[in-house]
């Protein structure tokens, strides 16, 4: 597959990322069909997100890109696009950059916010996506972004499935305390490679400082 | 006979109106109350009534003017001078006229700011450049000035009027509108002031200027500034946020203060009365964002924080009061309009690197992780990595070639093959033995090699204590052999004790040195904390290219050895890995080459050879055409000694080209940081891995380098001057004169030398901007 990542002036490609190179006819033909999806839906998030109340119709300056966020917004946006770049019939896995390259294409300032690095704010925002809402929603988008920008989390896949298969449990901390645990978790595997540890081992290390950080609030209360 | 040199004073103040609206500074109104109340609260008698009042009047032809009015002062005191040129040299504080009617004497402790711009800044305040002063002293003696521009001159009364006098003039040059003082202290009248001061007053924001600038005095319960305006009076205050945080009234965890704190500069203490910094719940207004350092109850200059988590920076504010001696001293760092600092001075740096630690302090009590924020030492990296691309770029594109030769194979190796100490670390007693110690010679050349090898021990100073072993061996091309077991006994007749000595293996080939191996001991004494247990080095790699890291589809990079050594007397069981990554997608690897799992025996060191990494095009067509990275590490294999599984030792990063020329072939081996302080060399060059291979050494702390640090554009031509410098230094130690101007022979007298170095420099530094 392949996608389109830059236009010129007249709407024409200016840049195919293809994983074969160069892509075939088929390819190609994913890519244009990708593009005229994110190019009519796109738009048509942010009128939804607008129409919902979630975002305002104002567009902020490209230049000074607002800050923050409503945990609804980004949740909302993060579900509706993740229909979009994890659609398998439109783009692979590895071209999960690429889409959200692509995505910014046709998004106004209204849902943007600066990526730093391999900090990505339409990353972060399906990565929250994927979790129940009754969870996510406890915690400000200020936590959740917190707690991805801990590098050795954001680069540890596993993550993402422990989060969702520990949610009963992890609803019981507070802003606070789910701050403290991404702080305890970098504390933890700082410098580590974690490839060295299976499922178990890590899962275990993970639920041994929720342990710890429900057993400290419940001693201090 | 003689006569003052003329100055141009339009374009003094239209100097001073610019300076006003660049840099830090934030536009003339901000200026304006800035000055006017610094020179106000300079002149201060009498805190409890001292006030400040902007008045805007108009009279019946519809001129404006903009009053600015100060009581609890001294007024425009001392001698009223028949004739400037009297006016003495060493102008006494107490002679406020003098002071204010001529420019750049200095204002003692207080008082109007030592280069007059405080006062230049009314001029520029009025569209016709003219102001009315008026004063009440203390003696109660009426006094009345006026200034004013006229073509390139500015021109004032050439004495001031007085009683009477002074009452009738300001009658005819405020049209009656504005009467003379009753109450001591001074006024400035600006005369038809500029639109953006009117418009500030009008919105309200020049007092929230007020505010900001001056919440320190403000927060003093009588001290009083008020803005007038169409009837309409309203009063500065301190803002919440920053009332709050002076009282300490932020969540504990979300607040960090402290007091007298001590900071030696040069060797002197200067004290810091008080840090205060918060992260409030609410987004903080623009103008109250940052760590501003005070002075004399101003807020002055940011303190430039690096490394700011983004979603702390709106919420984030926080202030730094010094002492007066402090105070006094960091004046000299501080721009004329009182708004930034320079690091040029060490009064400033000093603060600024004690702000920096206080601040990483305050963001992990907030829980941000500062351990992964960038050191010193690697913004230097940064720097130098940008430095050297663009000085091989430049020595190219000069035709200066010449450096930056391919490195050189070594020839002959000794790698520690074991050693058993008596006790768990490389710390041993007068009395006990170290056994076991083998050494491996690898002769990596393609000829047979009769090598002498010794086996000694000396001390930290290089005195020989004891030979051990010293035998020629013959080794063939590509050949290894193992020399030991040997051992040594802790003799007291022998060794220091307490002290460090080294046991040392080395290989000598017709008198000269071909390597060597150290093992450090410490006898009767504690072995120090080793930093880097485990070094990881790049021995060999093999680009397609031999001048170039350029790799296309489907070519090989072969032969990638490395090196791993244990530092420590500790057996380490790790694992080694190697991964392709791109550097702009570190998440997901491109290709996971190899796991090695070994054990590092106390300091012996492990190659690890990777024979080729084909670059299949099915692989790498992900990044298609730019910097691609060889990235390898060490890390601990399970949990032991200090280490927890997965611990990183060590980590080695190798960069190529795919599918394009590298930007620039570069010209040091490799580039480090040192900490040398003041009194070591701005940076230097120390041989690397063979005779022609050298690696540059910026020196991190040198005031020069922390002048500069924190600027991008300032510190990445900084690290090419020195580099340029040090590469030239190069080319005359190894006698390759290719890179400079004119030709260098043999014989040349060093001052002929030194003008074709200069001139080379020179046109390299011309090149780079």
């Amino acid at each position: 597959m392949a996608i389109i990542t830059a236009k010129d002036p007249k709407g024409n490609p200016a840049k195919i990322k293809s994983i074969i190179f160069p892509p075939t006819k088929e390819e190609e033909e994913v890519a244009f069909k990708f593009d005229a999806v994110i190019k009519k839906r796109i738009p048509s998030i942010e009128k939804e997100l607008i129409d919902e109340g979630l975002l305002d119709s104002e567009i902020p300056n490209q230049r000074r890109l607002p800050r923050g966020g409503n945990i609804k917004l980004w949740f909302t946006l993060g579900k509706r696009l993740r229909e979009i770049v994890k659609d398998s019939k439109l783009v692979k896995p590895k071209e999960y950059r690429w889409a959200l390259e692509a995505v910014k294409m046709y998004a106004t300032p209204r849902i943007l916010r600066k990526d730093r690095g391999s900090r990505l704010h339409l990353d972060y925002c399906i990565r929250v996506s994927e979790l129940q809402w009754d969870f996510v929603k406890k915690l400000n988008w200020d936590d959740w972004v917190f707690f991805l920008d801990s590098k050795s989390l954001r680069q540890e896949p596993r993550t993402d499935k422990w989060l969702q298969s520990r949610i009963e449990k992890l609803g019981k901390l507070d802003r606070s305390k789910f701050r403290e645990l991404a702080k305890r978790l970098n504390g933890e595997f700082k410098d580590i490679d974690t490839s060295l540890y299976s499922d178990r081992e890590l899962f275990s290390i993970y639920d041994s400082i929720v342990e710890s950080i429900i057993s400290d609030s419940s001693k201090s209360n | 006979m003689y006569t003052e040199p003329q100055t141009e004073w339009s374009s003094h103040i239209r100097q001073v109106a610019q300076a006003y609206r660049s840099g830090k500074a934030k536009g003339l109104a901000h200026g304006l109350q800035k000055d006017a109340i610094q020179n106000a609260w300079g002149a201060c008698k009498n805190k409890k009534e001292w006030g400040c009042i902007f008045n805007v009047i108009q009279d019946s032809e519809g001129t404006v003017y903009l009053t600015i009015t100060d009581k609890g002062t001294y007024g425009l005191t001392g001698k009223v001078y028949d004739n400037p040129d009297n006016i003495p040299d060493d102008l006494p504080p107490g002679e406020r006229l003098a002071r204010f009617e001529n420019m750049n004497f200095s204002g003692g402790n207080y008082g109007p700011g030592l280069y007059g711009r405080g006062k230049l800044i009314f001029q520029v305040a009025s569209k016709q450049g003219s102001i009315i002063y008026d004063s009440l002293t203390e003696n109660r003696e009426y006094r009345l000035g006026r200034r004013f521009q006229k073509g390139r001159h500015l021109r004032q009364f050439r004495k001031v009027l007085i009683g009477k006098d002074a009452e009738k003039m300001l009658g005819i040059l405020a049209n009656g509108v504005i009467q003379p003082l009753a109450e001591i202290g001074t006024r400035i009248t600006i005369i038809d002031p500029r639109d953006e001061v009117i418009d500030s007053i009008k919105s309200g924001e020049f007092l929230e200027y007020i505010n900001e600038a001056w919440w320190e005095i403000l927060h003093h319960p009588k001290v009083k500034i008020s803005v007038s305006c169409s009837g309409k009076t309203t009063t500065a205050s301190c803002p919440s946020f920053i009332e709050k945080l002076i009282e300490e009234n932020f969540p504990e965890k979300k607040m960090y203060c402290k007091e007298a704190d001590v900071i030696s500069i040069k060797g002197t203490p200067y004290r810091i009365k008080r840090i205060c910094m918060a992260k409030a719940d609410s987004p903080v207004p623009e103008l109250l964002r940052g760590l501003y350092v005070q002075r004399k109850g101003m807020k002055v200059g940011l303190t430039d924080l690096r490394d700011f988590p983004p979603d702390l920076e709106e919420f984030f504010l926080g202030f730094i009061q010094l002492d007066k001696d402090y105070e006094q001293f960091i004046e000299e760092a501080e721009d004329l309009e009182h708004y930034s600092f320079s690091a040029n001075f060490a009064s400033y740096r000093e603060l600024k690197k004690y702000a920096q630690s206080q601040f990483d302090e305050f963001k992990k009590k907030l829980g941000y992780d500062v351990a992964t924020d960038k050191s010193a030492d690697e913004r230097a990296q940064d720097t130098l990595e940008v430095a050297e691309e663009k000085l091989t770029q430049v020595m190219k594109d000069l035709g200066l070639s010449g450096l930056g030769k391919s490195k050189k194979k070594k020839e002959v190796t000794i790698t520690v093959e074991s050693i058993s100490f008596p006790h768990e670390s490389n710390s041993v007693e007068i009395g006990d033995e170290i056994k076991n110690i083998v050494f491996i010679i690898r002769n990596k050349s393609n000829r047979g090699r009769e090598l002498k090898v010794v086996v000694e021990t000396r001390n930290a100073g290089g005195v020989l204590l004891e030979e051990v072993f010293s035998k020629r061996l013959s080794i063939s091309a590509g050949q290894e052999k193992k020399v030991g077991p040997n051992s040594i006994k802790i003799d007291p007749k022998k060794y220091p004790n307490p002290g460090q000595i080294f046991c040392i293996c080395r290989a000598e080939e017709d008198g000269a040195i071909k390597a060597q191996a150290y093992i450090p001991i410490f006898i009767g004494m504690v072995a120090p904390q080793i930093l880097e247990p485990v070094t990881l080095k790049l021995l060999d790699i093999q680009f397609p290219r031999d001048d170039s890291t350029r790799v296309n589809y489907n070519e090989e990079i072969k032969n990638i050895r490395y090196l791993a050594t244990n530092q420590t007397a500790d057996n380490i069981a790790v694992r080694f890995s190697i991964r392709i990554v791109d550097p702009k997608n570190e998440n997901s690897p491109i290709e996971e080459l190899a796991d090695h799992d070994f054990t590092l025996k106390s300091f012996s060191e492990k190659e690890i050879e990777i024979p080729k990494i084909l670059i299949k095009e099915e692989t790498y067509l992900v990044i298609g055409e730019g910097e691609v990275q060889i990235r390898s590490r060490v890390v601990s294999l399970k949990e032991q000694l200090d280490y927890k599984k997965g611990k990183k030792l060590a980590k080695h990063t190798i960069r190529f080209w795919l599918n394009q020329d590298e930007p620039g072939f570069g010209i040091f081996e490799d580039k480090q940081t040192f900490h040398g302080g003041p009194d070591a060399p701005r940076a230097k060059v120390q041989q690397g891995s063979s005779a022609d291979r050298w690696i540059f050494l910026l020196n991190v702390t040198h005031p020069h380098y922390e002048a500069v640090r924190d600027e991008t554009d300032d510190s990445n031509a900084y690290a090419f001057e020195l580099m340029a410098r040090e590469a030239l230094y190069i080319a005359l130690y190894s006698e390759t004169y290719e890179p400079f101007t004119e030709p260098i022979r043999q014989g040349d007298q060093p001052y002929e030398v030194s003008k074709i170095y200069n001139a080379t420099l020179d046109k390299i530094l011309a090149a780079y901007y």
